[in-house]
């Protein structure tokens, strides 16, 4: 392999990397560096560089990647204070047919869309937001076993009716 | 993407952004489809094909099932020349309403290569119409990318088959009309009206394609909604079982003139391991409600001036073994057998009979002879899509319509 293909290889991890961390859109200066950062290490050096790089921090990247079906689902249970799924709630159901991802079976050799509103069709928006009465409630004789605090879930949101604003479906 | 899919998908975003009026949205949007309609029912779980349309000259037949195969004097006769088949009891609505009217096309020993018995690769393999790649993009899926309008194919069920995934755009599923809505609870109600006071607060990047997808949302489920209006009740009255609930709703979603030209649907209960039963039993049930229903949605389609319009493809994802096991069902097979029904089908059997003596069998399976991709390619045909682009080269029409 010459050694611009390997450059392009780098290019072409890095660039999948931060579209899934980072933003929909890396710039090519963001792209660029990243790959440069994978050449002289590892995915872990790669991340650790993300992570602590200013950019990843700025306004631009915030509420900019949409979260997976995974993603909120999970999330919100642990905003409402469930730190498990009890018995008689039908998360993985809800997940497979309604939320549109079935956990451990990709849709192709693809895999799943990254981070983007590709996720939202019609009737996989109107699930997430009735999935938020479900996530949100108490099976009788259970209460919240850690903090119930949405505002981990979505900038700002004092309750569950907060959740239909847009950014509650980004990161 | 050629320029006509160009224009449509531009149509479609701008639609979507609320750029463009209703009304010429929607006229732009249908002008590509041709007015016909095709709607694929699922019999999921391997209906047993030869006690669906059944081979009773042969001696064989009563030889392999002494407990669930159908007396002669039940079976109905179709009189189809050059063939000894008959339909079970239970599908005497069939027979009178679709069959003797030159309906019904029976498309026999229908599969496909390299067989596999999970139902679930099975059905992968139909909805893909690709048996060597059964994880990508479905059959329809080139049709509704496109259509670039997920309007353009709709399934009735909880979960949206593959069948109707495109690459970029997939079809629609709802479970019912009444509850393709946001207001089947007071949290509900209270969730919608806030969403309402929000959703006109622009935004920028990603949070406002959120926000635009969430208006669409709400603009797709006030559009089902209308649907939902009194006006569009099918004057037919449908059976209250599974089959006629989805196909009532099909009816009125057609009387309301929405976008979809493929509708689908899943029914279960067809793998009959144990308990199959005769001419009475479990099968005979699914007969029951499947062609009551379906004739059902034959008069309102009559009735609607489109049955001319329609073409309806019921198939299982296989058909199963030729004699009985020890539990009074059959286990998983091969060939089985495909209806096509519509007002324009060219009533008939198309595949002759299964043929039952050992040495006809593929390793105690009916032998497929017809591949499931020809009797796509007239569905395709039918609904103006490209039929060697959405089921491959190769795979001729049967003339079914």
């Amino acid at each position: 392999m010459s050694s611009s293909a390997k450059k392009q290889a780098y290019i072409f991890i890095a660039s999948k990397l931060l579209r899934y961390y980072f933003h929909p859109q890396p710039s090519q200066q963001m792209i660029n560096a990243g790959a440069d950062v994978l050449r002289g290490g590892s995915v872990r050096d790669f991340l650790k560089w993300l992570f602590m790089h200013p950019a990843f921090y700025s306004d631009e990247a915030r509420h900019s990647l949409v979260k997976s079906p995974f993603e909120y689902a999970v999330g919100l249970f642990y905003a409402a204070g469930k730190r498990a799924v009890h018995e008689s709630e039908p998360l993985h159901s809800w997940l497979r047919s309604r939320l549109d991802q079935d956990p451990y079976n990709p849709p192709n050799v693809a895999g799943w869309p990254i981070a983007t509103v590709e996720w939202l069709t019609d009737s996989s928006l109107l699930q997430r937001l009735k999935f938020i009465d479900f996530a949100t409630k108490y099976p009788e004789g259970t209460e919240p076993t850690g903090p119930v605090d949405y505002s981990v879930f979505m900038d700002g949101a004092v309750n569950a009716l907060s959740l239909v604003a847009p950014e509650a479906q980004l990161l | 993407m050629n320029r006509r899919s160009f224009i449509k998908r531009s149509l479609a975003a701008a639609a979507g952004m609320g750029l463009v009026p209703s009304l010429f949205s929607r006229t732009a949007l249908a002008a590509g489809g041709n007015g016909k309609i095709l709607v694929v029912l699922h019999l999921f779980g391997g209906n047993d094909a030869i006690n669906t349309v059944i081979p009773y000259g042969q001696s064989e037949y009563a030889a392999y099932r002494p407990d669930i195969g159908i007396p002669t004097a039940n079976v109905l006769p179709l009189g189809a020349s050059g063939v000894t088949l008959g339909l079970h009891p239970a599908l005497q609505p069939l027979m009178d309403n679709f069959w003797h009217n030159n309906e019904l096309a029976i498309v026999t020993s229908v599969g496909y290569p390299h067989h596999n018995r999970s139902h679930f690769h099975s059905t992968a393999v139909w909805n893909t119409a690709d048996p060597d790649h059964t994880n990508k993009e479905g059959w329809l899926g080139p049709f509704i990318d496109e259509k670039s309008d997920p309007f353009c194919a709709t399934n009735l069920g909880s979960e949206l088959p593959r069948a109707l995934r495109g690459l970029h755009v997939s079809g629609l599923s709802l479970d019912s009309i009444r509850e393709f809505d946001l207001r089947s609870s007071d949290w509900e109600e209270q969730l919608r009206s806030e969403l309402l006071r929000q959703i006109h607060n622009t935004r920028s990047g990603t949070a406002e394609e959120v926000r635009r997808a969430m208006d669409h949302m709400l603009r797709s489920v006030d559009k089902v909604q209308q649907a939902g209006n009194s006006a569009y009740d099918p004057t037919t009255e449908f059976p209250n079982t599974s089959y006629g609930r989805r196909l009532r709703d099909i009816a009125r979603l057609i009387k309301y003139d929405f976008d979809s030209q493929v509708y689908y649907a899943v029914f279960g209960g067809y793998d009959t391991h144990s308990n199959q039963g005769g001419a009475t039993g479990t099968q005979a049930n699914n007969f029951t409600a499947f062609s009551e229903a379906l004739s059902a949605f034959r008069t309102e389609m009559s009735t609607q001036q489109r049955w001319d319009d329609v073409l309806v493809l019921a198939f299982s994802e296989f058909g199963r073994r030729a004699k009985q096991n020890a539990s009074g069902g059959t286990d998983h097979g091969r060939g089985g057998v495909t209806f096509v029904a519509g007002g324009t089908v060219n009533g008939g059997v198309y595949g002759g009979e299964p043929q039952l003596a050992e040495e006809a069998l593929d390793g105690g399976d009916l032998a497929v002879k017809t591949d499931f991709r020809r009797v796509y390619a007239d569905a395709a045909g039918f609904i103006g899509a490209n039929a060697a682009e959405l089921v491959g080269p190769g795979f001729a029409p049967l003339g079914l319509v």
